[in-house]
């Protein structure tokens, strides 16, 4: 029986893997080969499953005889319960209110409809004007960018000669580098595209004797003025953060970084991608989980 | 382990010398106990300890014949540890696990428990910025039938795969439960 990973483990947890299953995922766990945020998540959608009676007969009789032997996952299972019976009084709740307000609105627009027209018209012209003044604002910004981003391309030129010195005088040296150098293009590589996300790692075999690795993103389009990359151990922690605008994006919308190899030891990452938001913050547009094997 | 000598001819086993034994043994414990842990045992690190005395002495026998890697030799003495522990624990009476304590309620809850997780629930979602709160209470909102359909729809309406949505929504819910489980402690300690 050739099970998914998740399937796999959803069996272990509840007590009913097989002898083989067991055994394989012991080995998993004991080498690393799964993270903490696949089996942790893992275990978390199985207590949604029993409490939205997503189960099987035999899922739920291991669920109780087996997953809730500890009292940390029995106080997460309070903790989940609690959630969703809250969220359903919310939206209980927001669907009556909308309902009630739907009601109100429909008996007011019967009422005053030639009110609604002259509003509909006055607002049909400020509209116009209004687009009309955000159409030459943007004409003006078109051509900034365009200026900035020749002026960058000769920018990063220098840059990436500086960068080729920098590594053969003093060894690792990182950055955002665009064009294609030799040296850059010799290194263990691995790519994700904007739209990848995964939760099962994607093996990034790395040469022992390595200096650098590079790891490469492909937007499919740019989405935004500014993107932020972080690369996450599998326990969490930050270990390395770049942001960069997106008019350093090299013509095929590519970002490539460079990091010394030494910080990739064998493990679990994720390399997540940020973009700046309308309210001047970073939010997640991307995460990929990749493994990293040290040969 | 019952005296230094033994434990450094252990170590000496695990590592090349001492100093990487020893840090070769702290990461051997760790990855046992999280092994026990996601075993279902309510006692990881006492399990984690067994095993690595059991090897220990077995490992120091004269007549001891093992080649590979130490950890594959961890592991079978784990699994051994375990059904151990498992036939121990169904010998012996445990307070038995109620179903219905853990379904959710049909409705309004209740027990001073249950109000005591929805205050902290509400204070810990208020502080959230408000599309993450929506989208929290729309993932966990969905109708008992239809969770994959509507967290499938919700998926979609937001632009992203199940997978990214299920990773954001296991970091908020992380993040969500550690400030209950704080705010129950301020509120317990009033």
């Amino acid at each position: 029986m050739n099970l998914s990973p998740e399937k796999r483990y959803r069996r272990f947890f509840l007590g009913i893997a097989n002898e083989e299953e067991q055994c394989r995922i012991e080995e998993e766990v004991l080498t690393g080969e799964v993270d903490d945020f696949f089996l942790q998540n893992t275990e978390d959608e199985l207590i949604d499953d029993y409490l939205l009676g997503s189960m099987t007969q035999e899922e739920r009789q291991g669920f109780s005889m087996s997953f809730l032997s500890t009292k940390e996952r029995r106080q997460r299972l309070a903790f989940a319960a609690g959630l969703i019976e809250y969220a359903r009084k919310q939206q209980a709740e927001e669907l009556s209110t909308s309902w009630k307000l739907a009601q109100r609105s429909t008996i007011r627009a019967v009422l005053s409809w030639k009110r609604a027209a002259l509003l509909a018209a006055t607002a049909s012209v400020l509209f116009g004007v209004l687009a009309g003044l955000e159409l030459m604002k943007l004409r003006d910004q078109t051509q900034v960018a365009q200026e900035t981003r020749n002026e960058l391309t000769r920018l990063q030129a220098t840059l990436a000669a500086d960068n080729r010195r920098a590594a053969q005088v003093a060894g690792p040296s990182t950055g955002i580098l665009s064009g294609t150098e030799d040296a850059v293009d010799r290194m263990p590589v691995i790519e994700f595209a904007s739209t990848t996300r995964s939760m099962y790692p994607v093996v990034f075999r790395v040469p022992a004797n390595a200096r650098f690795a590079r790891i490469d993103w492909k937007l499919s389009a740019p989405l935004a003025e500014k993107y932020r990359e972080v690369l996450l151990s599998g326990s969490g922690q930050q270990l390395w953060v770049q942001e960069f605008p997106a008019v350093v994006l090299s013509p095929a919308n590519r970002s490539t970084i460079v990091l010394p190899a030494s910080i990739l030891s064998p493990g679990t990452y994720h390399f997540r991608l940020d973009m700046v938001s309308t309210s001047g913050g970073f939010e997640e547009l991307a995460d990929c989980v990749f493994r990293v094997v040290r040969e | 382990m019952e005296s230094l000598e033994v434990m450094q001819s252990f170590l000496l086993w695990l590592g090349e010398d001492q100093a990487s034994g020893a840090l070769k043994y702290e990461e051997i414990r760790q990855k046992l106990i999280r092994l026990f842990r996601y075993r279902g045992c309510h006692i990881p690190e006492e399990l984690a300890d067994e095993t690595i005395d059991r090897t220990a002495r077995a490992v120091l026998k004269p007549d001891f014949r093992y080649q590979g890697e130490p950890i594959a030799y961890f592991r079978g003495v784990a699994r051994n540890v375990y059904f151990e522990w498992l036939r121990n624990e169904r010998r012996l009476p445990s307070e038995p696990i109620s179903e219905t304590n853990c379904e959710l309620p049909a409705s309004g809850g209740g027990s001073a428990t249950g109000e005591l997780i929805h205050d902290c629930l509400e204070r810990c979602l208020n502080a959230l910025p408000p599309a993450k709160k929506s989208l929290l209470i729309r993932y966990y909102g969905s109708e008992k039938r239809g969770k994959i359909d509507g967290r499938q729809l919700l998926a979609e309406e937001s632009g992203i795969g199940l997978n990214a949505l299920r990773i954001q929504m296991f970091r908020l819910r992380n993040s969500l439960r550690s400030c209950v489980e704080k705010c129950k402690v301020k509120v317990e300690m009033l």
